[in-house]
């Protein structure tokens, strides 16, 4: 007698992003091993990433061989002109479409693109270590040196931060351990009027520590050191009453680039992980939450491989999308980019988490118009779309070795039912595999095409299109063989088309004990 | 007579009280000799010219007239030389006592000279000993202990007057010290309060282009210029008070070193006015002592003026008794030897038989043998009626 099909359904698999930190046997299958060039969509699935589109038409003119574009801020002046600032190839441009090269003081020589770029005061300033900082005023495209004269040497720091109504610097190649601010309103004053600095050697916690980062938060000053960050107050008049409010020990930031600030909670990279400052207006504390913890060890891992340069690893970037709800962060060296989604932690205070191949951003703006803008080698890329620039990308999902609930009995998985929502013409894979093998069964599938329904433009006696309004793909795969635990996994190559997975419905039989 | 006086003056003593202790004050003038009448000296004074003659004299001058009555106008001759004779004996006499009244007087002068002469003295007392000199300085000699009194303050004025010659800054400049050690632990307890204060709300390290470091040490700063300033004004204000009370104290401590020579010299001054007492007795006795002797000596004087006189006169009475004068006609001798036998004389004094035999001796000698004493028989000196002139008529 035939046994009865059981039906096993995996629900908005992937929703939990990945969890490469807990046991698989038994974990929510909600989360999932893999979720590559995969976003949590705003209906909590794991779907496809966005692809971008080449802005910058004269890159490889101007970058020639050089990594890329690191480096990217929109200015908008007073006068509301706006200018984009980016660097790259030991240079800075203005522009996006085509990238010019800004003038520089004569004699001036650039030898890194770890610039720190603030607008402050209508200014746009530029500060790296052992550089001589700069400043575009009202967004020219001339950049000058700072005014220096005789002791009013402005500091050749590598971490600046504009807030409180001054500029904030630290770190430069012989003192890393003090914060200087500028006079009130005025960059280009740092030994004159109400500036100042701050020697933190007597200051931290934990013995000596570098100045990494600085960061305003919650009406705080945050000075984040290696493996200790002080929380300041008074800033707003700091000669006055800059003073220490609370130290946080043993953790830091190790990469400058890393700092973003949601709104509520204020990210950075540490060497536990990506870390989050949460913000308590009535209690003025300042709880810290490890939002990375379900993927710890994998990216300590690839942060591991990020060469570290004056203090820090200077080619992690980072940037924060509120359209998109997500937190990247981008590891050259790996080519590897994680995305978290900030709407709400898991129960466990983690972000959920994706990660992003190919991409290989080396840096990220947010402009104005919330369009999140990628430095890449080719240039200056905007994020949109489903197409790597004209190319297709692959989306992977693979859960993490699931029993079902039943780890003593064998699995003979006879059917996969799909719900994918989106996915024109999508060529798509599902692999499954059984006890923890990498060598998966495969099903290659393609989706058809579909027109969607564009609300608005239906006129009377014309050919009205009256289809759905998102295409939902169900596709029936057959499966094969059997085992105690089993993963599934849906690999998808995007093509210009949205691509998030539903559901996963899976028949199977249950045999024996093993 | 020597005279010694033992004032004991009135001192304070260790307690405080006075005290009139003997030897505090001795005061010992040197022995007087004043008091000494000039009169009681070893001084002798020329007899008073005999006015009586004597009995040979008388013969002498009897014989000379008999021999006069002979044949040659002798009498005009004796009676002559005789006038000549008395004036002679009258000047002799006069300067003889012109001669011993310029004696008598250079005697008394000698002898007040010597008894107003300056007769040094020596006062001692236990500050020290203060002494005259004949040329009318003085000497002075501190006891021991006031020596070293006087050395040891006199040495602390030096130290003052030092201090008091010294550049003010230097005096100043430690005069700061003293002040800013003295503020500099409250000083460090207000810096460590402040440190505390700033390292605890993690301000320590701030440098400002307002303040140089932080509001707090600017503010710690300025306060530890200004009692810097303060002590610097005070430390000036205090260098020259104290120099000027070095100088006051160095003025008083020299004037105290002196003072035991002032007092020895006072004790000088003391025994200066005692010795006035006894030298005005001096002067006043031998004043009175050239006073009497003066008025003793023109007594003397004229009585002996008056003698020599009354001698003079007698002598010429004589003469004219003997010889007659010149306007009354011929007296007692023109008739032949008084002192013979049966003569005036004779018969009025019963004269010895040599006189009476003068008239052949005259006769058969010579005139000058009765005329002058001979010198083999000098007349006794310090006799009564002594003449040194004596002897002859």
């Amino acid at each position: 007698m035939a046994q009865q099909l059981q039906n096993i359904t995996i629900s908005a698999p992937g929703f939990l992003g990945i969890n490469t930190q807990d046991s698989p046997i038994g974990l929510n299958p909600a989360y999932a091993s893999i979720a590559d060039n995969c976003v949590i969509d705003q209906l909590g699935r794991v779907g496809a990433r966005k692809g971008y589109t080449l802005v910058t038409t004269n890159g490889p003119a101007v970058l020639g061989t050089s990594r890329g574009i690191c480096c990217i801020l929109e200015f908008i002046s007073r006068a509301n002109v706006t200018t984009v600032f980016s660097a790259g190839n030991n240079k800075i441009f203005t522009g996006t479409t085509t990238l010019v090269e800004v003038t520089l003081p004569a004699g001036y020589t650039i030898t890194e693109d770890n610039w720190q770029i603030v607008s402050f005061n209508n200014n746009v300033y530029f500060f790296q270590d052992n550089h001589a900082p700069l400043v575009s005023t009202a967004g020219s495209t001339t950049l000058a040196l700072l005014t220096s004269s005789g002791t009013n040497v402005p500091p050749e720091a590598n971490a600046l931060m504009a807030g409180f109504g001054r500029l904030w610097a630290a770190n430069t190649a012989t003192n890393k351990y003090t914060v200087y601010w500028s006079s009130l309103l005025a960059g280009d004053e740092w030994h004159g009027g109400s500036a100042g600095s701050i020697d933190l050697t007597t200051v931290w916690p934990n013995g000596y520590d570098e100045v990494v980062a600085i960061a305003e938060h919650n009406n705080f000053l945050l000075v984040f050191g290696k493996k200790n960050i002080l929380v300041f107050t008074g800033a707003d008049s700091p000669s006055s009453n800059l003073t220490l409010h609370d130290t946080i020990e043993g953790t830091g930031c190790i990469a400058r680039d890393s700092i973003q600030s949601t709104g509520t909670d204020l990210i950075f990279l540490s060497t536990r992980g990506l870390m989050s400052l949460q913000r308590i207006i009535q209690e003025k504390s300042l709880p810290l939450n490890d939002v990375s913890r379900n993927i710890r060890t994998d990216l300590l891992t690839y942060i591991s491989q990020e060469v570290e340069s004056n203090g820090h690893r200077e080619a992690i970037k980072s940037v924060y999308s509120p359209i998109d709800a997500f937190y990247l962060l981008t590891l050259p060296e790996s080519q590897v980019v994680y995305c978290f989604d900030v709407r709400a932690p898991l129960e466990n205070g983690s972000f959920r988490v994706t990660t992003w191949s190919v991409l290989n951003p080396l840096g990220f703006s947010m402009f104005a118009d919330d369009a999140l803008y990628m430095g890449r080698a080719e240039g200056i890329v905007k994020y949109g779309g489903y197409f790597d620039n004209t190319t297709q990308y692959q989306m992977r999902y693979f859960s993490n070795p699931t029993d079902f609930g039943s780890p003593a009995n064998l699995k003979f998985l006879k059917k996969f039912n799909l719900t994918i929502i989106g996915g024109q013409s999508t060529p798509t894979t599902l692999n499954w595999g059984y006890d923890y093998t990498s060598a998966y069964q495969k099903q290659e599938f393609t989706f058809g095409s579909s027109n969607i329904a564009e609300y608005g433009l239906t006129e009377y006696n014309t050919d009205g299109e009256y289809s759905a309004s998102i295409i939902i793909q169900t596709p029936k795969v057959n499966s094969t063989g059997n085992g105690s635990v089993v993963t599934v996994g849906i690999e998808a190559q995007i093509n210009n088309a949205a691509f998030s997975i539903q559901k996963i419905d899976i028949h199977a039989l249950l045999g024996r004990l093993i | 007579m020597p005279e010694q006086f033992n004032n004991q003056l009135s001192m304070t003593g260790p307690q405080g009280q006075l005290t009139n202790q003997a030897g505090y004050f001795n005061t010992q003038l040197p022995q007087n000799t004043t008091n000494t009448s000039p009169l009681q000296n070893q001084t002798f004074l020329p007899s008073f010219p005999n006015t009586g003659l004597s009995t040979g004299e008388v013969a002498g001058g009897l014989a000379l007239g008999g021999l006069l009555g002979g044949n040659f106008n002798l009498n005009d001759i004796i009676s002559g030389a005789a006038n000549y004779y008395g004036g002679q004996e009258g000047i002799k006499a006069a300067y003889g006592v012109g001669q011993a009244g310029l004696g008598l007087a250079e005697q008394m002068g000698q002898r007040a000279s010597e008894a107003t002469q300056f007769k040094p003295f020596t006062v001692t007392t236990n500050l020290g000993r203060a002494g005259t000199t004949p040329e009318g300085g003085f000497t002075l000699e501190l006891s021991p202990e006031q020596q070293a009194l006087q050395t040891q303050l006199l040495g602390q004025a030096g130290n003052l007057f030092k201090q008091v010659g010294q550049d003010p800054a230097t005096q100043q400049q430690a005069i700061y010290e003293q002040i800013r050690q003295a503020q500099m632990p409250e000083e460090e307890r207000e810096r460590l309060r402040m440190q505390e204060g700033l390292f605890a709300s993690g301000r320590g390290g701030i440098q400002t282009a307002q303040y140089g470091g932080s509001p707090e040490q600017f503010a710690y700063e300025k306060a530890r210029a200004e009692a810097q300033s303060g002590a610097l004004l005070q430390a000036r204000n205090q260098a020259l008070a104290e120099q000027a009370q070095s100088l006051e104290s160095a003025t008083g401590l020299l004037g105290s070193g002196f003072t035991p020579q002032r007092e020895a010299l006072q004790a000088l001054g003391y025994g200066t006015d005692l010795s006035n007492i006894a030298s005005t007795a001096a002067a006043r006795g031998a004043g009175t002592q050239a006073t009497l002797g003066q008025a003793g000596l023109e007594s003397y004087l004229q009585g002996t003026q008056l003698a020599t006189n009354l001698q003079q006169q007698q002598m010429q009475n004589l003469l004219a008794s003997a010889l007659g004068t010149s306007t009354g006609g011929g007296g007692m001798l023109s008739g032949g030897n008084p002192f013979t036998s049966g003569g005036v004389i004779d018969e009025a004094f019963d004269t010895p038989d040599w006189l009476k035999s003068v008239e052949d001796y005259i006769k058969g000698t010579g005139l000058y043998g009765s005329l002058f004493n001979n010198s083999s028989t000098p007349n006794t000196t310090n006799s009564p009626g002594y003449n040194p002139y004596g002897g002859g008529i």
